[in-house]
Formats: structure tokens, C-alpha cells, sequence
């Protein structure tokens, strides 16, 4: 049987479906990741700078809480950042999600006595290469960041730099070295929680309680973020709704 | 639903841009029950009110999966709810109570050893100071939107506080204090996600919040779930 052939429409008689591009708020997710990271890189920081614990009986109660808090929410939170339309957040917050969880599991390992963790003072290759791509990664975001605020700026610029020094200290088994990588960690840790804290209180008050840390003309901000007590969002919002249609409790 | 035509920026001729908000239920309810629910018990065992150092055991799968899983679940909605406070405060302290449920859990497989109730833990002294930090910070920003839930926060803040120094020094009696306060977070936290609740499904204030206004939600009450409030 043959087919009878239809003939092609002429495309510029088609009716083309609008488009509309949807915009939906949702809450700033990198203040979690940020907490998460904050928490995870102080208390691992502070150990390896010997200010609590002992080189061996910390780690088995430490890591848990740092596989998911610096793991599973920061993981999360960056996840949401794709909403947020946040590439920093999105990629690197992911990232360093990912590295905790790995952490984690490498502790595990540890404390199930299936591998064993050498001291500090022993090279440790297979694990400071790990610092590598985190150095990376983490100093190109800087390089963007400073577009966004100087807080952010700090904290990815020490980060980056911090997995440098403790990458060199891992391979050499230079405990001196991992320890001035772990400094710089702890002022990339506060510096995640005043951003954090910065972003969450200019969104739950309206206005700005942390002075943003904005270069005018090269940063996207304007100049008044640096003001206490400035307005520099006006989020749409019906009052009366449930959340999602307004900020909510 | 409410929609806003949003003007492009740019010059060049685009599809229209919309804002959708987009209405939800307060995940704030699941995540202060969840939180009220592992600091109930866990507070009252760390301090000493009930049990025996054996009975982590039993009420790890609890701590794991409802102040663990449940409270993530909150949090993660809390993005869309645009509900900063709930998202940090309940995604920390998921996180923290994943980590606690995890650590019990390998101890009841005899992998790690737990220090007992009294004595220094450190590692987990270390962490409730920065657990206090977070939640500091999470009640400073709930100050203007939620006075209650600045209470139930300040509680527990005050509580993780004393119950890192309580951890660093080996003090039972400290540990006790830090019980009590975690339990009475609890207790706030219980207020507040009930007077959320009853807010919305009495369509007035039932509990006060000390908070202005009262919830008015856009709906279709002839309509399917998401429509209309509720099924």
C-alpha cells in the first residue's frame, strides 16, 4: 500500500509556543553550607593544630559529625545553589561537600582498623594529592568572588591557599608545614561563618546587619551593602500568605 | 499564587520573565518537632535523668532518622519556603544529630569507643561549641520574624555552651545543666511548630508567636492539594 506523502508545513506558518522564563525565590542556601564548612574546618583545624584532643584518640569521635555537617548539608546546600542561580555556591560548595563526605569515610576506614593513618610526619602522597584539585578549584573561585564581597573573596583565598601548604606538608610529612595550612584554614573557617551569618541576617531582617565588604565599581553590590542598617534587597512578597509566597519564620 | 511581570534588563527582545511564588507548607513545623524530639530525649539522657550508658543503643535509630533524616527533610524545604532561619538552624542541627546517631552506632558495634556520661569527650565538646556559634547566629536572625523561636534557639545555644564545657572538663554537674536546657529547647521547639500548625489549620492565632499578623493564604477551596490549603 503506499503512503500518501503529507507535505512539509512551512515552518514560518507554524505557531511557536511562548516562552516564559519562570523566577522563583527560594531561601539563600549557602549560609548552611557555609555553617557546615565553618564547623568542619574549625574543629579539624584546631586539632591538627594541637589546641584540644590527642593525634590518636580524637579522630574516631570527630569525623561523624563532620561527614554530615561539612559532608551531607554543605553537599546539599550547594545542590539548592543551582536554584539560587549561584555558580560559586553551586560548584563549590558541592565540592567541599563532597570532600568531607570522603574524609568521613576515609576515617571510618580508620577507626574499623581496615587501613591505618600514619602521623603527621610521615609522607602521605595518596592523600595529599587530594588537596590538589581542592587548591584548584578553590583559588578559581576566589578569582570569581571577587566580583561578589570581600568576606567571600577571604574565604576562598585562604581556603585555596591552605590546601596549598597542607598539600606540600601531606607529601613532605611536614608537620610544620600542614600546620601553617591549618592556620590559614581557621581564618578561611571564620571567615565562612561571618559570610554565612552576613547573608542570613540581611535576608531575615531586610536589611543590612554585617557590613557586606563591597569595592564599589568592582564588585556587583552597591556601596551602601556596606552600611548597617541599609536596604539593599525588596524581595517580592504577599504578607499574608503561607511561605513561599513571602520570607517565612 | 502571586505572579509579578518582571522588566528584562537587557535591551535585547527575550521571552517575558515571571516571578512565581510558589505557596508551601511551614517545613518549620516538621523541622521544630524533629528538633523537639531528639533533644527530648537525648537531653534528658545526657542529663542524667534516665537510663544507663547502654541506652544509646536503643534510641540511635530515633536520633538518626527523625532529628537526623526528618529535620534535613525540613531544611532542604526551607529553601523553597524562603525560610532562611529553618533551613541553617534545622540543616545543622540534622546534620549534628546524623553524626551523633552514626557515632553511638559504631560504638554499639564496638568500632570506636564512646567516653561515658561525666567524664571528658572532647571531640564532642569541641563541636557543641561551634554548634552554639550556629545557633546564636540562627536566633539573631530569627529576632524580628519570630521572638518564640529566638527563645526555643537561645535555649538550646545556651545549652550546646554549656554543654561543650561540660564535655571539655568531665563535669556531670554541667552536664545536667546542659540536659535541662536541651529539654527545654525542646519544649519551645515543640511550642513553636505547634502554633505554626494550628496558625494555618485554625486560620487564626491559636498559640501566639508574639509576631504580627495573621496568615491569610491564597487558595481554591474547591481545588486539588496545592490549590487549596490542605487535602
Amino acid at each position: 500500500m503506499r503512503t500518501q506523502e503529507r507535505p512539509l508545513p512551512d515552518e514560518a506558518e507554524l505557531e511557536v509556543p511562548p516562552a516564559r522564563v519562570f523566577l522563583v525565590p527560594i531561601a539563600p542556601p549557602v549560609t548552611l553550607g557555609l555553617f557546615g564548612f565553618f564547623a568542619s574546618t574549625m574543629i579539624v583545624s584546631t586539632w591538627l593544630l594541637g589546641w584540644w584532643g590527642t593525634p590518636k584518640g580524637s579522630p574516631p569521635t570527630m569525623f561523624e559529625i563532620a561527614a554530615m555537617f561539612g559532608g551531607v548539608a554543605q553537599f546539599a546546600s550547594g545542590l539548592w545553589s543551582f536554584r539560587a542561580r549561584d555558580y560559586i555556591g553551586s560548584a563549590l560548595l558541592t565540592m567541599w561537600g563532597t570532600y568531607w563526605m570522603a574524609w568521613g569515610f576515609l576515617q571510618a576506614l580508620a577507626a574499623n582498623h581496615t587501613i591505618t593513618i600514619p602521623p603527621l610526619s610521615t609522607p602521605q602522597p595518596g592523600f595529599a594529592i587530594w588537596f590538589v584539585p581542592l587548591a584548584l578549584f578553590t583559588s578559581w573561585g576566589a578569582i570569581a568572588a571577587i566580583r561578589e564581597n570581600v568576606p567571600l573573596f577571604a574565604v576562598l583565598s585562604t581556603v585555596g591557599a591552605g590546601s596549598a601548604f597542607v598539600c606540600g606538608g601531606f607529601w613532605a610529612g611536614s608537620p610544620s608545614w600542614i600546620k601553617l595550612g591549618a592556620w590559614l584554614f581557621v581564618f578561611g573557617a571564620c571567615f565562612a561563618w561571618y559570610t554565612g551569618a552576613m547573608v542570613l541576617l540581611e535576608y531575615s531582617w531586610g536589611r543590612v546587619i554585617l557590613p557586606f565588604g563591597v569595592i564599589p565599581k568592582l564588585m556587583k553590590l552597591p556601596a551602601a551593602a556596606n552600611v548597617p542598617g541599609a536596604r539593599i534587597s525588596a524581595p517580592f512578597e504577599y504578607a499574608l500568605g503561607q511561605p513561599g509566597t513571602r520570607h517565612a519564620p | 499564587m502571586v505572579d509579578t511581570t518582571v522588566r528584562r534588563p537587557s535591551r535585547l527582545e527575550g521571552p517575558q520573565a515571571r516571578i512565581f511564588l510558589q505557596p508551601v507548607a511551614a517545613p518549620a513545623v516538621l523541622g521544630y518537632f524533629a528538633l523537639g524530639s531528639a533533644l527530648i530525649i537525648w537531653g534528658s539522657w545526657f542529663a542524667s535523668g534516665w537510663g544507663t550508658e547502654k541506652d544509646p543503643s536503643s534510641f540511635i535509630p530515633f536520633l538518626l532518622l527523625f532529628g537526623g533524616v526528618g529535620q534535613l527533610a525540613a531544611a532542604l524545604w526551607g529553601y523553597r519556603a524562603r525560610a532562611a532561619v529553618a533551613a541553617a538552624l534545622h540543616g545543622s542541627w540534622a546534620a549534628f544529630f546524623l553524626g551523633l546517631g552514626l557515632i553511638y552506632l559504631l560504638a554499639t558495634t564496638h568500632t570506636i569507643v564512646v567516653p561515658s556520661r561525666g567524664t571528658p569527650w572532647p571531640a564532642l565538646g569541641q563541636w557543641l561549641i561551634y554548634m552554639s556559634v550556629v545557633t546564636w547566629t540562627t536566633a539573631f536572625a530569627a529576632l524580628p520574624r519570630s521572638p518564640v523561636g529566638f527563645l526555643a534557639q537561645g535555649t538550646l545555644g545556651s545549652g550546646a555552651a554549656i554543654g561543650a564545657a561540660a564535655l571539655l572538663l568531665g563535669s556531670s554537674g554541667w552536664e545536667e545543666v546542659a540536659g535541662w536546657l536541651f529539654v527545654a529547647a525542646a519544649t519551645f521547639s515543640f511550642y513553636v511548630g505547634a502554633a505554626l500548625m494550628l496558625d494555618t489549620v485554625y486560620g487564626k492565632v491559636a498559640l501566639p508567636l508574639l509576631r504580627r499578623g495573621a496568615a491569610d493564604p491564597i487558595q481554591y477551596e474547591r481545588g486539588d492539594p496545592g490549590v487549596k490549603v490542605g487535602q
